[in-house]
Order: structure tokens, then sequence, then C-alpha cells
């Protein structure tokens, strides 16, 4: 029996995943807090509890993300590339993916796949905050709605408007101007994920858009969101049932593989 | 007769308005915040400038608007982009002037200057915030510093913070995190002049530096940015005394110049 864990420490929210002999049986998402050690101890608590497993249980923990460098739980740490490629391997093996698009809270990442799911090629953005969940975040406070509020919401609109500006800064006041003007909120939520859609969209066909394509992290919760960025894409998305926590599940597979590989080299080494 | 003009730059946080006397004399200079109705606020600013020099509030007055929200100012003889006022103000300002920095609310601009004074080439900024005069108000937030503050807190540090993100989002989350770690805030501070710095020197050299650089704008008033610019371009450049001010001083010549051109046409 192997019984793994994988942490994804990214920049908003915290997330776990504790796997045992191929099968995911627990996680746990937290929002990220100012200590990163803290924030891991707790989500991997919390995935522990839904998998009924103990800490001491654990064979092998890897770390990923953003903050992955920052916690003495995990054995080794993994880059989110490696481990969201793994992650959508585990999950959409059987769905021909070419393509991953992952919306984080401060990067988003597009990654080209080979018929064997092997990674070719990807482009990430972590210099602006145009098109990534910050950009959702921010401008649903000026709102004054949640993420999960916006996606339902999204749906309802009606009118066509138009986010003119890139950087999130002059997108504040231009959405507050919007609602000053009486612009209905669900037509201005609709406005800001065609604008999030349309960064990406461009990002995407610099690497190249093949499908299928698999779309993961926080803001594929936004059905909004998914809708915005087939009609950019012109195609149909492969959305999982738990897009935040792929990137974890994929360090959980590796971490399996990874003790696999230790322990075979161990018993080669060893003294017959 | 003197002849009066008045030049009005619409900016994204402030109104500012230069009055001139025969296109050169400067009878006064006054700003205010940008408001809903900048119409009112221009006049405003205008009625105050003659009533202080006790010139009768009806004399004739011709005005250039400019600045984003140049189209709202009624009245005007004419109005212009920010690039062709704040060229013509830098030169009334020093004419040697070969090259404009402005720094301004929400915008970058850089402008060269022909032997002439016309504007020959520019380049903006205009769809990211670093750097600008709002990055600069964000980080005072996160860093819960006054605006005098910031101009020169900075120049005191000993040691400069190494400030990773481009972003004003990104950033503002990076000194709210290096203030928490202990970094001292004048350390912060030169950073972030630091990051002004190398976005305009970035830009300055890709037109191809010239010497005799006038910085305007609003974040030119801050010596802390204006040392950190020095640094970086490793000259001299000039600040004329109301840095924000210059855009609505060549908007001002400009009107003069329209007026008298009118006058000996007609």
């Amino acid at each position: 029996m192997v019984t793994t864990a994988g942490i994804d420490l990214g920049s908003t929210y915290v997330k776990a995943v504790v796997m045992r002999d191929g099968k995911r049986i627990g996680w746990g998402v937290e929002q990220t807090g100012p200590d990163y050690e803290v924030c891991a101890n707790s989500v991997l608590g919390k995935a522990l509890d839904m998998a009924q497993v103990k800490r001491e249980e654990l064979d092998f923990i890897l770390s990923t993300g953003y903050g992955r460098r920052t916690t003495k739980l995990a054995a080794d740490t993994i880059s989110e590339i490696s481990a969201n490629t793994e992650g959508t391997r585990f999950i959409a093996k059987e769905h021909g993916i070419h393509t991953i698009i992952d919306i984080g809270g401060q990067d988003t990442k597009v990654i080209a796949l080979d018929d064997n799911l092997v990674q070719t090629n990807f482009a990430m953005n972590d210099k602006c905050a145009a098109g990534t969940g910050r950009f959702l975040e921010v401008l649903g406070r000026v709102l004054g709605i949640t993420i999960d509020e916006m996606g339902p919401l999204s749906l309802k609109s009606t009118k066509k408007v138009e986010i003119t500006t890139t950087c999130l800064v002059f997108a504040k006041s231009e959405v507050s101007a919007l609602m000053n003007k009486g612009e209905r909120k669900e037509d201005v939520i609709a406005g800001i994920n065609r604008a999030i859609a349309k960064r990406l969209a461009m990002m995407a066909k610099k690497v190249g858009v093949k499908e299928k394509v698999f779309f993961d992290g926080g803001p594929a919760r936004n059905v909004g969101m998914i809708k915005a960025l087939e009609e950019e894409l012109q195609v149909k998305l492969v959305v999982p049932d738990q897009p935040q926590i792929v990137t974890a599940t994929g360090a959980a597979v590796l971490a399996a593989k990874k003790l696999a590989h230790k322990t075979a080299a161990a018993a080669a080494a060893a003294p017959p | 007769m003197t002849l009066f003009s008045a030049g009005v730059d619409v900016g994204t946080m402030m109104v500012k308005v230069v009055v001139l006397a025969d296109g050169k004399d400067i009878v006064g200079i006054r700003m205010a915040k940008t408001g809903p109705d900048v119409n009112t606020i221009a006049t405003g600013l205008i009625a105050e400038i003659l009533k202080e020099r006790g010139i009768d509030p009806g004399t004739q007055l011709h005005i250039v608007s400019t600045g984003a929200g140049r189209k709202n100012i009624t009245n005007v003889i004419d109005s212009k982009t920010e690039f062709v006022a704040f060229a013509r103000g830098a030169r009334a300002a020093d004419p040697n002037a070969h090259m404009v920095v402005d720094i301004g609310g929400q915008g970058l601009r850089v402008m060269e200057l022909d032997d002439m004074g016309v504007m020959a080439n520019f380049a903006t900024n205009d769809k990211c915030s670093s750097g600008t005069g709002c990055f600069l108000d964000a980080m005072a937030f996160a860093l819960r510093l006054q605006e005098s503050e910031m101009a020169d807190l900075g120049l005191k540090a000993h040691k400069v913070a190494n400030i990773q993100a481009t972003c004003t989002i990104f950033a503002e989350s990076e000194c709210i995190s290096l203030v928490a770690k202990g970094v001292p805030k004048e350390e912060i501070l030169a950073g972030l002049y630091g990051m002004v710095a190398k976005k305009i020197a970035g830009m300055v050299t890709r037109m191809g530096l010239k010497q005799d650089i006038v910085l305007a704008g609003g974040v030119s008033a801050y010596p802390g940015v204006v040392k950190a610019v020095e640094n970086e371009l490793k000259i001299k450049v000039f600040v004329p005394q109301n840095p924000e001010a210059v855009g609505a001083l060549g908007a001002a010549v400009i009107a003069a110049l329209v007026a008298k051109k009118r006058a000996g046409g007609g």
C-alpha cells in the first residue's frame, strides 16, 4: 500500500490531495494566509481527515506551486507545469488532451502536449495581473460579489458590455464607471469574463491550440469564464469536477512515482 | 493690449490651469482634483487666477484644452493631445529641451523634440499602470505612507529593497509582505523609485537618449524619483518649478499662438 500527498501552495489558495494506490481519496482547499507553513499543515490535515488517513501513514509528500519551497512538510518539490501536466494525465487521460489552460491566482499557463500527454511547449504570464484569477477577484470585489456568484450571474447577461482597458488598476475604475453609468452587474461580469478570455486566447494561440483543450485552476469554477473562453477559442473545453486541485493531484501522483523510483534505486544499491 | 490665454490640462487625477499674458508671461497656475464636472472646475480655477491678479473676469481669454478629459472643456478655441501640449510646454520651460518625459497619473509619455521644438517622436505606456502616479498611490496605500512621505523618504535609505514584481497589483502584495518581513519602508520606497526610473529609462533608451531632458508630470515633483531617473540615465535632468503644469503651460502657449494667427488673418 502506497500513500502519498501533493500540496500545491498557490498565491491565493493552498490545495492538498491524498492518494492511495493510484486513487484520490482526500483533498482540501484553503485560502492562502500570511504563513505558508501554517497553511500547508492545515490544508493537509483537511485532506487527511477526508481520506481518513493518519499523517504518519503518508509515505511521501511532494510540494508544488509558487510557495513550494516554503514548507518543511514535503520531502521534495516539483514545478507547477510538471504537476499540472501529470494531474491532467491522471484526470483526463482518455480525453485526448493536447492543450492545458490553467488560470491561477497570479499567473496563467498554457501547456501544449503531444499524443502521449508529454509537454512540448508552454507559455506563462506572471508579470501582469490582467488575465489572471486576481483580475476576477479584484473586479468581483468592486462589484460586491463573490467568485462563486460570478458564473451564474454572468449567464443572465443580455447586453454586450466591453472592458476596454488592459491593466487591472484601470479596469477597476472602468468597472466603477460602468456601474455608475447604470450598466447591469450581469452584463459587466460577462464583459470581465470576455476580457480575460481574450488575453488568454492571445497567449494560447502563441503556443498553438490543439483539441482537446483542458481548462483548470480556480476560475474554471466560473461557468461564465468557461463559456467566454469557449467562444473566444472556438473549441469545447474539458473541465474537471474539481478544477482547483488538478496541480495538487499531479504532485500526489508524482510523489508515488518518485517513491517507487527511490525504492527501486535503494533495492538495486542494497547488498544481496 | 495684452493678450490673455489659458491652457487647461484635464488629467485623470488633477485638472491643471495656466494663464499667460502675451503667450509668455505666467499670470497664474492653479490646480484641483479631477471631479465629475471638469468644466466647472476649470472655469473656477481660471476665475481664481484672474481675481488674484486683479484682472477683469470679463476679459477675453483664449483657451486650449489638453489631457485625457480635454473634450469635456467647452469654450475652447482648440484642443490638443498631451504629447503636443507637453512638447510645447517643455520648450517654454527650457528653451534647450530635446526630450520630455511626462510621468502622469495614469500614463508615461516620452516625447522627442527637434531643434524647432516640434515633436519628432513619441512613446507611451497607456496599457499598463506600472510606474505611473497611480502605481505610487497604490504603494503609498500599501505602505501606509502620506503623499508627502512618498516624495523623498526613500532618499534616506541605506539599502535599496529588491522588488521583483512589475505589475502594480502584484507589487502591492510584494510591498505588504516586505513590510511584514521587517524591511524598512524607506528601503522599499527606494526600490519603488528604481522601478519607476527603470521603466522610464527603458522607454527613453528605446527612443534614443537626447541631452536636455525635461521631467514633467505630478510624479516628477518627487525628488526621490528624479534622482533615481538621473542615476538610471546617468545624466542630469531638468525639472521645472511646477512639473505637473507643463501640459497646461504648453496648451496656453498654443492658445496664444492660435489667437494671434486668427487675429492676424482676420
